[in-house]
């Protein structure tokens, strides 16, 4: 049985994850057994840094989501330094619609654009006439409105803006309560974009508006309601992410659709409008539940959907898993495995001469928990040696996971960190071969001579039977010829001293002031 | 100031990230929360790619304060930050910045630095995103750089030697090809026999930066800003300054030679030489360009979208240089009234084959606006004029635009996504060939 997450939707304001129930953690250094024990005690979130380094903050994360609703505009509500890198995904959000069949507008947004005198004198007026502009301009159908550090420490009630102008604009808008400050667990994010959504949105569809009902007078109403409710009762819901691309969503659909079950896929690159198709499914699941568990808990409690939590079908176990696991859910279990054995016999012969040029490459993993604990079985499976794990933050909902990860690979280094600093060190003692890393960490990796993959790129499949197949080809490819990273190594400087390789990489470490000393 | 559809530029702290980046082993210590160092990094960026850096985005120390530090107070967080920076971190110059959150609280990071009395070089600067844009933090960043940092000008050296001068006034990311613009002007001032400082360009050390403090002139390619900049300057180290267009393209170049020239007291033979003999190899390359310019009538109107720095010397070199027709004149970054008034009265100097209008606006879509709705269109049923053929220089976010107008685009300000940087540069002669290639390709791209 999946543990379930508890939660309170009624607040204004969702608590970041650290300060929430599922107190997550996100500074740790150890190995695998450690991770896995003081999350499941509890006190993996008691330790903070006496030396840290910038990193994703949940304002900017909250704009993935917002940015990939289809027909949305994003507003910054801050100083024009909020938001300033939007430009970068408008041409992904543009490309990977396209990919899916949806024709997407590309990033919309305004920044608000506070100075001095707001600050002093309040930012509400100016967001009111800013989310006027966006409504008029663009007539959107969802606003998300992203609340950066100043107007939360002056107190601009964001609510209030956001109840008042409602009347007078077209859109629904939607208020994100995502300070940087707020949150050092920056996927905390998903958390306040899911809360922001669930208190704006319907997730029922409407009569005449969406769908004609049956009439009663139709003499095979009955006939048709009962056909309606059995494709219900095989109707899964997957939840995506902005790190999910077209080819992995295509591939689960694909193996579920041949399992006969009706797959529809929320939230992101769909209008709003389309939401309301939600409450027609079985079962919802998500691709990778640190995205989207908040949201699966409250359909349940709101609609009595249920939802599992299989761990993200990231190579061939993890998939396996996957597809098991929901097809359990819908009695189709020897299906599943007529289907799970036939994929893999096929993916398995075309990896067989691709394993042979990388079996025993050394290779570090590092990103967010559930993407690098799957990608680590994976590298197992195609005979790589993980020599660590590194996780962005780490909570309980990993557990079931990584739990597997130590029986297969072994009790490994396994640590929570984002900073360039402790993984450079630790790079010293693992020596890995390559890396699959999140993007904006390749970069250190690369420069200190390990080349690097990342973790996830939207043009290339990553998950299920094809995810496996071309990860492996770009694991050969780059393993071919690292010649890129040993040019930068050789010629781009680090900015830490040789004393720092010379501490424990977990040296700034250090017990947060009241954290239990135990 | 208003609201702004997305703007081309970041906040104060986002300009001052983006310098300190391009410094020689200079190192950012951000005192705010831990989203701004990185974000921001990924702003200046947007600027052709350029992402990179000794210790940027992830890796610049950040004292990431939380909740109870706006409540209590961040000071004690910033002092085992900035402990540990200087423990571990490889740089001969640091740079303390502040952030929204810490400057609404009134951390006193003064206090903390000098309770830190045994600190390696450390130059501090408020930098709450609300104060200011990017081009307000690379100013006052320049200006406390030299006061904390720059040693004032030793009484004068013997005579006879080399003058030295300082390159101001372009902002790594949001003037995208600051570097190629500045090794190239560089190049050209070192063969007038002059030193120079550029601060930002591979293989400048901070022995050069501090050597600015001695320069004989300080040459700032920004009008609205610019002239604030050098008048700090002169009364901080005593520098005088030149301020100007930054030259693109022969014409403007020779006359900018002949400028700095006559403002360090060469000898204006010497110039001249450098300007013939520049000036020849420069029109050999363009006019082996011309069979294409000349048979496939390769002259343009042009619309440019670019801050203050550069929208005017894009439009110059298009009109003297290429005799294009400049029709607007689009910039970008968010001016006070005064520095509009010295834009304007810039422009009302500059001699146009036809004037452009210049257009001060920061929001993407009323720039689209405005071009569309400015020019009558429709003169009959058969008869219209519109602005054909079009070129316009602008962002990435011209790019659909000029499609939508069936013109050709080239991205040469900030955000720059469709293209990189790398070494380009605009600037000199050798800047007039590489934006003569640029838009030349443009035109034969599809010639596929």
């Amino acid at each position: 049985m999946d543990k379930h997450l508890e939660a309170d939707f009624s607040l204004r304001v969702p608590p970041s994850r650290e300060a929430s129930v599922r107190n997550t953690g996100y500074a740790f250094g150890g190995s695998t057994c450690g991770l896995v024990k003081c999350a499941e005690k509890g006190c993996l979130n008691q330790c903070d840094r006496d030396f840290s380094q910038s990193t994703n903050c949940q304002m900017y994360v909250s704009s993935l989501i917002s940015f990939s609703v289809k027909d949305s505009v994003v507003i910054f509500h801050g100083p024009v330094g909020c938001g300033a890198q939007a430009h970068m995904i408008d041409y992904s959000v543009k490309t990977f619609g396209a990919r899916r069949g949806v024709k997407m507008s590309g990033a919309r947004w305004f920044s608000t654009n506070l100075d001095e005198s707001d600050v002093i004198g309040g930012g509400e007026a100016k967001l009111r006439q800013t989310i006027i502009e966006a409504d008029r301009r663009f007539r959107p159908t969802a606003i998300f409105v992203i609340n950066s550090c100043a107007p939360a420490i002056i107190g601009d009630d964001l609510d209030e803006v956001v109840n008042n102008v409602q009347r007078e604009v077209a859109a629904t808008v939607v208020p994100l309560h995502s300070p940087g400050f707020k949150a050092k667990v920056f996927s905390s994010a998903y958390d306040v974009v899911y809360h922001g959504i669930l208190q704006k949105f319907p997730f029922v569809p409407q009569p005449y508006v969406d769908y004609q009902p049956f009439s009663r007078a139709d003499r095979d109403y009955e006939q048709k309601t009962r056909e309606y409710e059995h494709q219900k009762s095989r109707t899964v819901n997957l939840f995506n992410a902005w790190s999910i691309g077209p080819d992995d969503e295509n591939e689960i659909r694909r193996l579920f659709e041949a399992l006969g079950l009706n797959v529809r896929i929320f939230v992101e690159f769909k209008e709003p409008d389309e939401w309301r198709w939600l409450s027609e499914a079985a079962l919802n699941v998500c691709f990778c539940h640190v995205h989207d568990l908040y949201f699966v808990e409250f359909l349940k409690q709101k609609l009595g959907i249920p939802y599992i939590l299989p761990n993200i079908p990231i190579g061939l176990s993890a998939t396996r898993n996957f597809v098991t696991e929901v097809a359990a859910f819908f009695g189709l279990e020897e299906e599943a495995e007529k289907l799970i054995a036939k994929e893999e016999e096929e993916v398995k012969a075309a990896l067989a001469p691709l394993v042979d040029k990388i079996r025993g490459k050394r290779v570090l993993i590092s990103g967010g928990y559930l993407r690098i604990g799957a990608t680590g079985l994976f590298a197992n499976e195609v005979g790589l040696t993980v020599v660590g794990f590194r996780n962005f933050n780490y909570d309980l909902f990993g557990n079931k996971l990584f739990s597997e990860v130590e029986e297969k690979i072994g009790d490994v280094s396994n640590v929570i960190s984002t900073q360039p600093s402790e993984l450079l060190n630790e790079l010293r003692k693992l020596k890995p071969d390559f890396a699959i890393s999140h993007p904006g960490v390749g970069v250190w990796l690369t420069k200190a001579g390990v080349p690097s993959i990342t973790l996830f790129a939207q043009r290339f499949p990553y998950f299920g039977y094809r995810g496996a197949y071309a990860l492996t080809r770009r694991i050969v490819r780059t393993l071919a010829n690292p010649n890129y990273a040993r040019n930068l190594a050789a010629n781009a400087r680090l900015p830490y001293r040789q004393k720092w390789y010379e501490l424990d990489p977990y040296h700034y470490l250090a017990a947060k002031p009241g954290a239990d000393a135990a | 100031m208003t609201y702004i559809e997305r703007p081309r530029f970041s906040c104060m702290l986002g300009g001052v990230l983006a310098t300190i980046n391009a410094l020689p082993r200079t190192v950012p210590v951000v005192h705010g929360a831990q989203g701004c160092g990185r974000n921001l990094s990924s702003a200046y960026a947007q600027g052709g790619y350029y992402g990179g850096g000794y210790c940027n985005e992830h890796s610049i120390p950040s004292s990431n304060i939380g909740e109870s530090d706006i409540i209590f107070g961040g000071a004690e967080t910033l002092t085992k930050e900035l402990k540990s920076s200087y423990e571990i971190i490889d740089a001969d110059l640091f740079v303390v910045t502040t952030a929204c959150m810490t400057d609404i609280i009134g951390d006193d990071v003064k206090a903390v630095l000098n309770d830190l009395p045994d600190r390696p070089p450390t130059v501090f600067i408020e930098t709450g995103g609300f104060k200011g844009d990017c081009y307000y933090g690379y100013r006052r960043f320049i200006e406390e750089l030299f006061r904390q940092y720059i040693p004032r000008k030793e009484p004068r050296a013997e005579a006879g030697t080399a003058p030295h001068v300082n390159l101001l006034g372009l902002l790594p990311g949001y003037d995208p090809f600051f570097r190629g613009d500045l090794e190239e002007l560089s190049r050209l001032l070192g063969l007038l026999g002059a030193t120079v400082t550029t601060f930002i360009t591979p293989g400048q050390t901070l022995a050069d930066v501090r050597k600015a403090g001695a320069a004989d002139l300080n040459i700032i390619f920004n009008r609205t800003y610019g002239g604030e900049l050098g008048r700090q300057l002169q009364e901080s180290h005593g520098l005088d300054y030149w301020l100007g267009d930054l030259p693109v393209g022969a014409r403007a170049t020779s006359e900018f030679l002949r400028n700095i020239a006559a403002r360090l007291g060469l000898a204006p033979e010497a110039a001249e030489a450098v300007i013939r003999g520049e000036s020849e190899r420069y029109y050999d390359y363009v006019e082996r360009l011309a069979p294409l310019v000349v048979d496939f009538d390769f002259q343009n109107y042009a619309v440019v979208v670019a801050n203050s720095t550069n929208a005017l010397p894009y439009a110059l070199y298009l009109d003297h240089e290429l005799g294009w027709l400049p029709t607007h004149i689009y910039v970008t970054d968010q001016l006070t009234e005064e520095q509009r008034g010295l834009l304007s009265a810039r422009f009302e100097e500059l001699v146009f084959a036809e004037k452009p209008e210049l257009v001060f606006e920061t929001d993407a879509k009323r720039i689209q606006q405005h071009l569309n709705t400015s020019r009558p269109q429709f003169l009959s049923q058969q008869y219209y004029e519109r602005i054909e053929p079009l070129f316009i220089l602008g962002s990435t976010l011209e790019h659909g635009f000029a499609e939508s107008l069936n013109g050709f685009h080239l991205s040469v300000s900030h955000p720059v996504i469709n293209r990189t940087a790398v070494a380009r540069g605009y600037a000199g002669y050798n800047g007039g060939l590489n934006l003569l290639c640029d838009l030349s390709d443009a035109q034969v791209a599809r010639r596929v």
